[in-house]
């Protein structure tokens, strides 16, 4: 199906990915939610599972489980930022951030 | 002293702003290796694309890069998080509403259809991480969008930041992620409908110090199809294009993937957005269709630039 030249290209790609398994940034994110998905780079040793969930009706629920994950019981939750890293300021602004 | 630069990447504009002028150099080029890498194995707009070779597998299980698996467990996370209110199984319904290529491409009045239904859903995809496959329902086409490009902010940042060994900000389409400590008043950001609006545009500016700032609108990107003004936010729910009660919401989380998927989550679900967002202390200031604006958890009172 793909080109040799399309397995070269995503055989650079893993081989770029694998340096994300040493990140010291995997610790900090993946207190936020992204643990799952950066262990599958680091480690690739989850057995698999089917997500599944409730249709959406609205917001989700407070907690929520997350299926990836091997024991089934860790909250898929949004993570708020660390108090105090949002504030107002009268500085020029170095980027906008709008819609797109 | 702040240094910064601007390309175009992922279909939008992306800039990489560095805490000292001699990092940007090696910031840039770590943000736009990932980039490149992050095209061709998410971009549903480009038929070598991964993804692409993906969707046309639906019904067997294909073996992926560590990128698009990463980036598929992302978007299935955030589904998850968002009950389904933002979910990567949009593919089908985005080409049916007129989003078939980038949106530099799109006609400027594309034919109609009213063939819009719910998407199949996310527990529609199944992975297996030990074997790094993902096998899509005969039915199912990704399109990982929103949540892709807030991925790849993290991680470009993150990258960026290391390589450089400095602070780092990298915005993609107004989605913008931090890393590598603040400069010491912060990364002051300009709030805006549209992230191609000019730094010295009028408007709120707030102070990030960590983690990742989002925004999504239904006022730009847009299009009009047999006459009929289209918008790029998909209720997963019908299919169709989300209704309009918030235009614009921005959000600051932890990192950019969360903050993206609650702002987008937000506009779909219109006033609902408010309890969920104040529960998760998720800060966010909201625009309504009529302007008139509301923040939540501690986002800060109006700072204007001027």
């Amino acid at each position: 199906m793909a080109t040799p030249q399309e397995n070269a290209r995503a055989a650079e790609r893993d081989r770029g990915l694998r340096a994300v398994s040493s990140w010291t940034w995997a610790a900090g994110l993946g207190g936020v939610g992204l643990t799952g998905a950066i262990a599958v780079l680091a480690a690739g040793s989850f057995s698999g599972h089917q997500a599944t969930a409730a249709a959406a009706a609205g917001p989700a629920p407070t907690v929520s489980i997350d299926p990836s994950n091997p024991d089934n019981t860790t909250p898929t939750q949004p993570q708020s930022a660390p108090q105090g890293s949002l504030g107002g300021s009268s500085q020029p602004p170095a980027a906008v951030s709008g819609g797109s | 002293m702040l240094a910064a630069a601007d390309f175009r990447s992922l279909g939008t504009g992306a800039r990489v702003v560095t805490a000292g002028a001699a990092a940007l150099d090696v910031a840039l080029a770590a943000v736009k290796k990932l980039l490149v890498d992050v095209d061709e194995a998410c971009s549903r707009f480009r038929d070598d694309s991964e993804i692409s070779q993906l969707n046309r597998a639906a019904g067997r299980a294909v073996r992926v890069s560590p990128l698009l698996f990463l980036a598929i467990e992302t978007g299935l996370r955030v589904s998850r998080m968002t009950g389904g209110a933002v979910d990567p199984t949009v593919g089908t319904a985005m080409r049916i509403i007129g989003y078939d290529r980038d949106f530099a491409e799109l006609p400027a009045d594309g034919k109609f259809t009213l063939a819009v239904r719910p998407v199949p859903g996310y527990e529609r995809v199944r992975i297996d991480h030990a074997r790094r496959t993902v096998t899509l329902q005969p039915d199912v086409e990704l399109d990982l969008g929103a949540s892709a490009k807030a991925l790849a902010a993290d991680l470009s940042a993150q990258l960026a930041s290391e390589a450089a060994g400095a602070p780092v900000l990298v915005s993609l389409g107004g989605d913008i992620a931090v890393a590598g400590g603040p400069p010491p008043s912060g990364w002051p950001v300009l709030i805006a409908e549209d992230s191609a609006a000019a730094l010295d545009s009028p408007g709120e500016v707030v102070s990030i110090k960590a983690g990742g700032l989002a925004t999504s609108s239904t006022t730009v990107r847009r299009w009009r199809q047999q006459g009929i003004e289209r918008h790029h936010i998909v209720d997963p729910r019908t299919g169709a294009q989300a209704r309009v009660y918030w235009r614009t919401v921005s959000v600051v989380a932890a990192n950019c993937v969360d903050a993206n998927a609650a702002a987008t989550a937000s506009i779909i679900w219109g006033p609902d957005a408010v309890p969920w967002l104040e529960d998760h202390r998720l800060a966010a200031r909201m625009v309504r269709a009529n302007g008139e604006v509301v923040r939540l958890s501690g986002w800060p009172a109006a700072a204007v630039a001027v």
